[in-house]
């Protein structure tokens, strides 16, 4: 197994599916990774790219000692091209998937393959993705498109229906701890390794990011019983980013729906789950990258979810 | 010396020229009267000639401090008049004015014609001295309430009459665009002279020409005036505002209200509070009215946000009749 791949275990049964797919010559044109935040769908997807370029692979394995593999260690290699938004929350414009579109009818320049990654595919916008629908509908030979998304249901159905769906699963949340501890982090509640991979809480551990979640509950608490107003608990959430206060408030208002299917409280179960709806979709409108006035949103939020 | 807008008219004839004025608003019909009448009073002083001079970025000052102080050819005393494209003067431009109203040249008037002051501008040394030396005035726009008395003067002094409504009609018609509300008063003037006017009469004449700003939405957005409201969408979208800017105009005083009912439900006085949220004397009645109406503030944000999410291309609809919405709804 690639060296990158083995230090995620929990990648190890989909990278199988790769290696058989590869060997039988099964693999489609265009598959689109998808799986939630932090599973390390951007690091399994580069060593796809690496194994189907390499100049002598093993197994479909990289060999990380040739050119090939050399160049795209360092982000080079000219017959991989990464599609991604040029600022944060700008979204894939049209020009760029032109762009990318061009240099897909090229012939490969250093080997037999050429990999196109598009991450994250949410925020291709109608136009864009449209564009690279007839790509999708008549691929150019030798060529593999690796889609990555979040929630491939908000990917263009035209789109989604043109690739091979792979899932990357969420490891358990004991996998999840275990592989934590080895990175040195073990102040992890279970509740947030249900909505986040294991990679996002390592990477919000090194920005010091982890205990706003705690915060954040401390908070929802004390709005739930009227002991913080509206306005402030609202002013509080635009200091964070904007994906760790929607996680935040999900993964609490998940907890609230446990509490009360515990104690038996069907109706106030369905009042929250009503309520988690409209976190959810503020979530999906994120991940869109849509440019939201966040403050109105966050009140509007906060409005809905007041007892 | 600085004085109202009707001080300053009223004082025109009583009193002698000063050598300087500045006149400032963003009303152009005030300032266009008030330089006009101030220009007839200094002809018929002797004042020959004329001068009108466009103040840009690039304006050459020292030119014009070498001519102001030179003699004319054309008359010993000459008006010079100033436009000002900015509500406030740059470095050069007050250096320049300064050394001027140092060692003024008597046989010129000098006028300054200026949009709203900006922040500070009153506060610089140039305009102190201009209220010092000269007469300072600065032209506020007219509210609604002081619309009819403006109408009644102006058609009395045409010698139109007209009933209750008609003069609603004109204000409706008119509201906010002074200039328009003269042309429409010389229009009356023509077609019907000296007559007592019908509705009827307003009605064929004019059209509707009422200009309104995001801010004017506040008011009749709180004390709930349907009416009202509708037109104000209706004249902002027709003039192109943006629907981000009416969005923002609206939450910031839907999320007002929400905190005034949550100090209200805590018990506290609001008397205390105005200050600390920045509502001025002026405002508060319309928040005193909101908060005895109870409407639902929270479903309000709700459907604001809704309007957001329309706004920025992520919704189906039309955003200015989600504004319409905002007070149509059982809200």
């Amino acid at each position: 197994m690639s060296s990158t791949i083995s230090n995620y275990p929990w990648q190890a049964p989909l990278w199988h599916d790769f290696q058989q797919a590869v060997t039988l010559n099964r693999l489609p044109h265009a598959l689109l990774l998808h799986g939630l935040a932090g599973t390390g769908k951007g690091v399994f997807a580069k060593a796809m790219a690496q194994a189907l370029l390499c100049e002598q692979p093993l197994e479909a394995m990289a060999c990380q000692q040739c050119r090939s593999c050399h160049l795209l260690k360092i982000d080079h290699h000219p017959d991989a091209y990464y599609l991604q938004p040029t600022e944060v929350g700008k979204g894939i414009k049209i020009d760029a998937v032109r762009d990318a579109l061009a240099w897909l009818a090229l012939s490969p320049q250093q080997n037999r393959a050429k990999v196109l990654i598009i991450a994250p595919l949410e925020q291709l916008n109608n136009a864009a993705a449209n564009a690279l629908l007839k790509n999708l509908e008549e691929p150019t030979a030798n060529t593999t498109l690796i889609l990555i998304a979040e929630q491939p249901a908000l990917v263009l159905a035209t789109l989604r229906s043109r690739c091979q769906l792979w899932l990357m699963p969420l490891p358990t949340p004991a996998e999840s701890q275990v592989w934590l501890a080895t990175q040195g982090v073990t102040k992890i509640e279970e509740a947030w390794l249900t909505q986040q991979g294991p990679l996002q809480l390592l990477a919000r551990h090194q920005a010091g990011t982890l205990d706003q979640q705690q915060l954040i509950e401390q908070q929802l608490d004390a709005f739930l019983t009227q002991k913080l107003a509206l306005l402030k608990f609202s002013k509080s959430l635009q200091s964070l980013t904007t994906s760790d206060a929607l996680n935040g408030l999900q993964v609490a208002w998940q907890r609230h729906i446990t509490l009360a299917l515990q104690s038996h409280q069907q109706a106030l179960a369905q009042q929250y789950c009503e309520q988690l709806n409209a976190i959810m979709h503020l979530k999906a409108l994120a991940l869109a990258g849509a440019n939201l006035n966040w403050p109105l949103q966050w009140d509007a939020l906060l409005c809905q979810l007041k007892p | 010396m600085k004085v109202t807008a009707e001080q300053f008219h009223r004082s025109l004839n009583a009193q002698p020229l000063q050598h300087c004025y500045w006149l400032s608003g963003d009303e152009p019909l005030q300032v266009q009267e008030a330089s006009d009448a101030l220009r007839q009073k200094a002809f018929a002083c002797g004042f020959g000639e004329r001068q009108v001079l466009d103040v840009n970025s690039s304006f050459d000052w020292p030119y014009w401090q070498r001519d102001i102080h030179s003699y004319s050819l054309f008359s010993s005393q000459r008006y010079v008049e100033l436009r000002l494209q900015h509500g406030k003067l740059a470095e050069p431009g007050i250096q320049a004015l300064q050394q001027y109203l140092d060692r003024p040249n008597p046989e010129v008037v000098l006028v300054l014609c200026s949009p709203k002051l900006e922040q500070h501008a009153a506060t610089q040394k140039i305009y102190t001295r201009f209220v010092s030396q000269g007469i300072v005035c600065p032209f506020w726009p007219l509210e609604r309430q002081q619309l009819p008395a403006w109408f009644t003067q102006r058609l009395k002094r045409e010698d139109l009459t007209v009933s209750r409504e008609g003069l609603q009609c004109l204000i409706d018609f008119t509201e906010g665009h002074l200039l328009a509300a003269n042309q429409a008063i010389n229009l009356l003037t023509l077609l019907y002279p000296k007559q007592a006017l019908s509705l009827e009469q307003i009605n064929q004449a004019l059209v509707k020409q009422a200009r309104f700003d995001v801010f004017h939405l506040a008011e009749v957005f709180l004390t709930k005036n349907t009416i009202r409201y509708q037109a104000m969408l209706h004249s902002l979208k027709a003039t192109g505002v943006e629907p981000v800017l009416v969005l923002w105009a609206l939450v910031k005083e839907i999320r007002l209200m929400l905190q005034l009912t949550e100090i209200q439900a805590t018990g506290q006085a609001l008397t205390a509070i105005w200050p600390t949220l920045g509502i001025f004397d002026k405002r508060r009645p319309w928040y005193q009215t909101a908060l005895t109406q109870k409407r639902d503030w929270c479903q309000l944000m709700i459907q604001a946000a809704k309007c957001d999410v329309v706004i920025k291309g992520y919704g189906t609809g039309d955003p200015w009749l989600s504004f319409s919405r905002l007070l149509t709804d059982r809200n």
